[in-house]
């Protein structure tokens, strides 16, 4: 469905959830993406450091702050991970994921058991090089940006190779290490073409649709986008990543507003202060937004907690709350959106 | 070394480029000698491009690059830029400053704030001196680091006071201890944004709940001292701006500032300590140098085209006379040998490299830095650098290496074997040996080469490839490549 | 024992802060309880020992040495003026000066001492890539050893033919003969030292036999490397190990005992192997770690604190608890950290003095209360 061109969007924050947790448990390190189950558990992909291995797996949580543990580890053997990337959850509530270095797609059952992986390196058609971008659409297929081969292709479940549209360069249709990827309610596929600065859209057999965006700060440009979400009522949501903010559209491209992150102390970061009483008091003084002097959006966000750092993938479930995920806050941002 | 009486153009510009860089491929060395000298030392101090991998794409692949808390990240995304820029001068001025203004992560706990130190010292590093020292007076890590939070109107803390004269500008005996402290006076009220919380974050060594939050230099007027204050024989309302351009007008800087780079750009020089009781090394280099700074209005990179201009600079005992530091032996073996044109893991085996040999790139061992010379040299660091050179250099999936062992291996049939070493010496940057250890090198290539003929199994092609790669990894095995 | 052997010191270094309060876990005080909602150790998981305290779960091994008297528990172990940042407090254990920062190791020190002309290249071997600063000391050669079985120069050289060649060709490049001048004669002299020590340490895997399984943990081959070594005897007097990470600020149950479990199952594996070949007696071990925890806990983990526990664990080590375990009442916490009140440094020295015989006063800068943990050493 898409909403008629005067219709106007609201959007409030609700909450943030998380807290960094480099060595496991409750909270995230380095996240890089996150999937919403239609129970509304949402599942938090933390890549982590080179180093900080055990600070790698996934994360099972709700907006609630309910903290329901975590599974999948660093490692080559089934069920591990070397760099994961991307998640997506299917209708059966198996949660895909998929790792960019081993070019592998590990399937969980809704019980978080492995149920089985697959992938083989290289560019033939059905081989993966690099799969950084998950989506399930409506017949249940898996779409996978497999962004080195700089394309987009369509798996059954179990792997099978279905079809494949894109390939390098600038032109309509075309690809420069694509990232996140998702399906809108008319059932298009949306791509983030990262190093071309645009977001792609496309038909369901995988047609060109259209294109959008160009380099840039400004309003409707974009600086590496990494991901793109369409809500239910037909908004569309770009994690403008180099830029640091989440730029809002209607379903024409027509520019709604920006969001730059406003995020407060979840209980974990509650609990975790109160443990501490002299982080407490000194954070009594604390400013939180300061007068910055310099234009760098990825240096504001380091020195303003609150705001987006790297908020690197994002989603809208469909009660339209928006979840925008930030690597460097190891935390996400959940907004209410209404059209 | 080689003691012919005339050096080569080609033997003096890879010597230049070993000093004013990381070392040169055979390509950029030739393509350098066919400008000249000079034009060289131009390119190097104004570089046509400065360009090194883009930050995006690391961060993408290496989420760790982006925030850059632990050392592991920000010593690897430093490693980047040196192997991949185009302008290594500024990378080896920002290692030069890193060393004199030593600031490290181990104190400061996030390693952010030292990465955009260290981009001013990319920025202003070759530029005015002023402009330079002002930026490190208003840097937060800097600031931080020497605890200069603490330095209150009415509550001096004298250690960043102190180490602007002893450490940054003129060194000991140039000044009173009346003048640390009117020093320290000028600067009181130079702090950071929210410094109670960011500094009780890295009392307690912690990024919670959300990571660490970037510092930002703030001048506080209401706690700066107002007061009438003597520095140097200049009195008035003196504030920071007004030392560091007291101190900029001194010969004792000037002198200062050339000793330190004639230590790392000419040749060893004594630990700083013992400066104010033993003269420089070459008294003459050291009065050229600081007549370019003056004649120059401060300006480090004139001092510099001054030096590598020099006779002092192209003498025969200034080639290959120190010691590399351990990022030279790993920068200088990666250039070589390529393999950095997309983000690898294998950057942060090149970063801990460095940490093994000595030198923990953010993080020196004090405020001094690294005293560099035979310090850098131990049994157990000596097995790292040996090891890390052959193994770089001996690894053919790296396509710098590629190429040598596939040029190469065409050259390894039977009574040619000191042709080959020699053809492999050139494409380590015309590495220099000694006869002896040539002659040596030499002997081990023949035995090589003649047992190819018994290796069964294996086809001819692969089996020069190997001898190849073998000569490799010992020619940088050598006590000559350890040498810069 | 038909020899007096050379005594030799273990280290065992925690890293990233061992958690004191869930290590030796004074599990029937209500303070205790009252602190750690989230993680306290219950009475059920608990490994009693004695006086209200237990041991970890992850530390069963330990309690068996512990019951045979081979355990001394160093309680409220610091410094003044704790600092809470992991490099700067590890650093003052390794070079036992808190006041400033200091550029020798103490065990550096110590090695300077036991070899005074750097005769044995393997007098100090470290199991971990590059130099703990606790083995730092100008002239002092320390052998870091990643990987026991794959140690040594030019590891990079495929074929065994090949590389041998290199490594003589190696030798002679790297003799007196070749070269003019100081530096040219160091690095010379510092290179065929290298590779005197790689020589050395490498004859050790041939030489040990043994029926000791190690466990298959990360932890175990850094023990069982000591071990081949030791047997070897090569003449080395101090070994450097080390595991973690403890920073548990998240999971920190779990994760704790995980590393106890390694530590624990391959320190019994460890103490069996040199019990059986009559090699218990000389070797001691250390296990320290740069400081204990946040009293309160954090939700599911705990943060950076100050005073901590040490251990000692052989033969020669009179079991039992030194020191008593600081209070944990909120009124009787600094900054919400457990009060120290045990220096490192008077360890330090019953371990220089009366262990490896080497004057600590130097070392330690000063005098400190000793703990006299050693068997025959008088209270």
């Amino acid at each position: 469905m898409t909403t008629s061109a005067s219709s106007s969007i609201d959007i409030k924050y609700l909450t943030t959830v998380g807290f960094t947790a480099d060595f496991g448990g409750r909270g995230f390190h380095l996240p890089t993406d996150l999937a919403v189950r239609s129970d509304g558990h949402v599942f938090v992909m933390s890549r982590s450091s080179h180093t900080a291995t055990p600070g790698l797996r996934i994360g099972e949580c709700d907006i609630d702050h309910e903290f329901y543990g975590e599974f999948g580890s660093h490692g080559r053997g089934e069920g591990q991970f070397i760099r994961p990337s991307a998640l997506a959850v299917d209708s059966r509530n198996h949660l895909f994921a998929a790792d960019d270095e081993l070019n592998r797609i590990t399937e969980f059952d809704a019980k978080n058991n492995l149920v089985q992986t697959w992938g083989v390196t290289g560019d033939a058609p059905g081989q993966l090089n690099g799969p950084s971008g998950l989506a399930f659409d409506r017949e249940g297929h898996l779409l996978v940006v497999d962004h080195m081969n700089h394309r987009v292709q369509k798996f059954t479940s179990n792997g099978e190779y279905i079809t494949q549209f894109g390939s390098q360069g600038h032109r309509r249709g075309q690809f420069n290490y694509p990232w996140g990827i998702c399906i809108g309610p008319d059932g298009r596929v949306y791509v983030a073409d990262w190093r071309n600065d645009r977001i792609q859209c496309f038909a369901p057999d995988g047609e060109f649709v259209c294109l959008f965006g160009e380099s840039g700060n400004g309003e409707g440009q974009f600086n590496r986008p990494s991901d793109v979400a369409v809500g239910p009522d037909g908004f569309i949501y770009v994690a403008d990543w180099m830029n640091q903010r989440v730029q809002v559209f209607d379903s024409e491209w027509r520019f709604q507003q920006s969001l730059r992150g406003q995020a407060t102390l979840s209980p974990w970061a509650t609990e975790y202060l109160a443990a501490n009483a002299d982080e407490q008091r000194a954070r009594e003084s604390f400013q939180p937004v300061i007068e910055v002097d310099t234009d760098d959006p990825h240096e504001v966000s380091a020195r303003i907690e609150s705001y987006f750092w790297d908020p690197v993938a994002i989603e809208v479930d469909e009660e339209g709350r928006l979840y925008v995920l930030e690597t460097n806050r190891h935390r996400f941002q959940v907004y209410e959106t209404r059209s | 070394m080689v003691t012919s009486s005339s050096v080569s153009q080609t033997q003096l510009i890879s010597h230049l480029l070993r000093r004013a860089g990381f070392g040169g491929t055979r390509e950029e060395i030739d393509s350098f000698v066919k400008i000249g000298y000079e034009a060289t030392v131009d390119h190097l101090l104004d570089p046509p491009t400065v360009e090194s991998m883009p930050q995006d794409i690391i961060r993408r692949y290496h989420v760790d690059q982006s925030d850059l808390r632990i050392q592991p990240a920000t010593g690897s995304n430093w490693i980047y830029r040196m192997v991949t820029t185009t302008a290594p001068l500024q990378e080896k001025i920002a290692l030069f400053w890193h060393r004199v203004f030593a600031t490290g992560q181990t104190k400061l706990i996030q390693g952010k704030v030292i990465m955009t130190q260290l981009q001013m010292f990319r920025d202003l590093g070759l530029g005015n001196y002023r402009d330079l020292l002002l930026g490190l007076s208003r840097d937060p890590a800097m600031l931080m680091w020497l605890d200069n939070q603490d330095n209150h109107n009415g509550a001096i803390n004298e250690n960043y006071g102190r180490e602007i004269l002893e450490l940054f500008s003129m060194g000991v005996g140039n000044y009173t201890e009346k003048d640390i402290y009117e020093c320290s006076r000028a600067f009181t009220g130079w702090t950071i944004a929210n410094e109670p919380y960011n500094a009780q974050k890295m009392r307690n060594n912690t990024a919670r709940p959300y990571g660490y939050i970037g510092w930002q230099f703030r001048y506080d007027d209401s706690d700066h001292d107002h007061g009438d204050k003597e520095f140097l024989g200049e009195k008035g309302d003196l504030n920071g701006e007004d030392i560091v351009d007291i101190i900029c007008k001194q010969r004792a800087t000037a002198r200062f500032i050339a000793r330190h780079l004639y230590h790392a750009f000419v040749s060893d020089e004594l630990p700083v300590p013992q400066w104010p009781h033993i003269g420089p090394r070459d008294p003459e280099a050291i009065e050229i140098m600081a007549d370019a700074y003056f004649k120059s209005g401060y300006s480090i990179g004139e001092m510099l085209r001054a030096t590598f201009n020099s006779d002092f600079f192209k003498a025969e005992a200034a080639r290959n006379a120190r010691i590399k530091s351990p990022v030279e032996v790993v920068v200088g073996s990666l250039r070589l040998a390529g393999g950095y044109e997309w983000p690898t893991w294998d950057v942060y085996d090149a970063n801990a490299s460095c940490g093994f040999m000595g030198q923990s790139l953010l993080a020196p061992p004090s405020v001094e830095g690294w005293q560099g010379g035979e310090d850098w040299v131990s049994t157990g660091s000596m097995m790292q650098r040996v090891n890390y050179a052959s193994k770089v250099l001996g690894d053919a999936e790296r396509p710098g290496v590629r190429t040598m062992v596939e040029e190469l291996s065409r050259e390894v049939k039977p009574g040619n074997a000191a042709a080959l070493v020699d053809a492999c010496l050139e494409r380590l940057g015309y590495l220099e040996l000694e006869a002896a250890t040539r002659q040596e090198i030499v002997d081990f290539a023949a035995d090589q080469v003649g047992g190819l003929s018994g290796s069964a199994g294996e086809s001819k092609n692969f089996a020069a490839e190997r001898v190849v790669v073998s000569i490799l990894q010992l020619a940088v095995a050598t006590r000559e490549f350890q040498m810069a | 024992m038909a020899e007096k052997r050379d005594k030799v010191l273990v280290v065992i270094q925690l890293s990233g802060g061992n958690d004191y309060l869930n290590c030796v876990v004074p599990y029937e005080n209500g303070h205790y309880k009252d602190a750690r909602p989230n993680l306290k150790i219950t009475d059920d998981r608990v490994i009693p020992l004695d006086n209200g305290l237990g041991l970890n779960p992850g530390m069963g091994p330990v309690k068996d040495l512990y019951d045979r008297g081979k355990v001394a528990i160093m309680h409220g172990i610091g410094y003044p003026e704790p600092n809470r940042s992991h490099f700067r407090s590890m650093d003052i254990w390794h070079t036992a000066e808190p006041t400033k920062v200091g550029d020798k190791g103490w065990l550096g020190q110590a090695v300077q001492e036991l070899d005074p002309n750097g005769e044995n290249v393997v007098t100090a071997v470290n199991f971990s890539n590059g130099l703990p600063r606790a083995l730092a000391a100008p002239g002092v050669p320390v052998a870091s050893v990643g990987d026991l079985n794959n140690y040594g120069l030019l590891t990079g050289i495929d074929g065994q033919q090949q590389r041998e060649k290199a490594l003589s060709t190696f030798n002679r490049i790297y003799s007196p003969a070749i070269g003019s001048g100081a530096v040219m004669d160091y690095l010379g002299k510092t290179g065929q030292d290298a590779l005197r020590g790689a020589e050395i340490l490498s004859t050790a895997p041939g030489k040990y036999h043994s029926n000791v399984e190690y466990p298959d943990n990360p932890f175990a081959s850094s023990l069982k490397g000591v071990a081949q070594v030791h047997m070897a005897d090569l003449g080395t007097r101090v070994f450097y190990t080390q595991y973690g990470s403890f920073d548990t600020h998240a999971d920190e149950v779990k994760t704790q005992e995980r590393l106890w479990h390694h530590i624990s199952d391959s320190l019994a594996a460890f103490y069996q192997d040199l019990e059986e070949a009559g090699r218990s007696e000389e070797v001691m071990v250390l296990m320290f770690s740069e400081f204990g925890r946040r009293v309160k806990d954090n939700g599911t983990g705990t943060d950076h604190g100050s005073g901590g526990v040490s251990f000692l664990v052989g033969d020669q080590v009179k079991g039992g608890h030194y020191n008593e375990y600081p209070e944990i009442e909120t009124s009787a916490l600094v900054e919400g950290d457990l009060r120290f009140n045990n220096d490192f440094r008077g360890l330090y020295t019953d371990i220089l003095e009366d262990w490896l015989s080497v004057d600590a006063k130097p070392i330690v800068q000063g005098q400190y209360e000793k703990n006299r943990p050693f068997v025959g050493s008088t209270n």
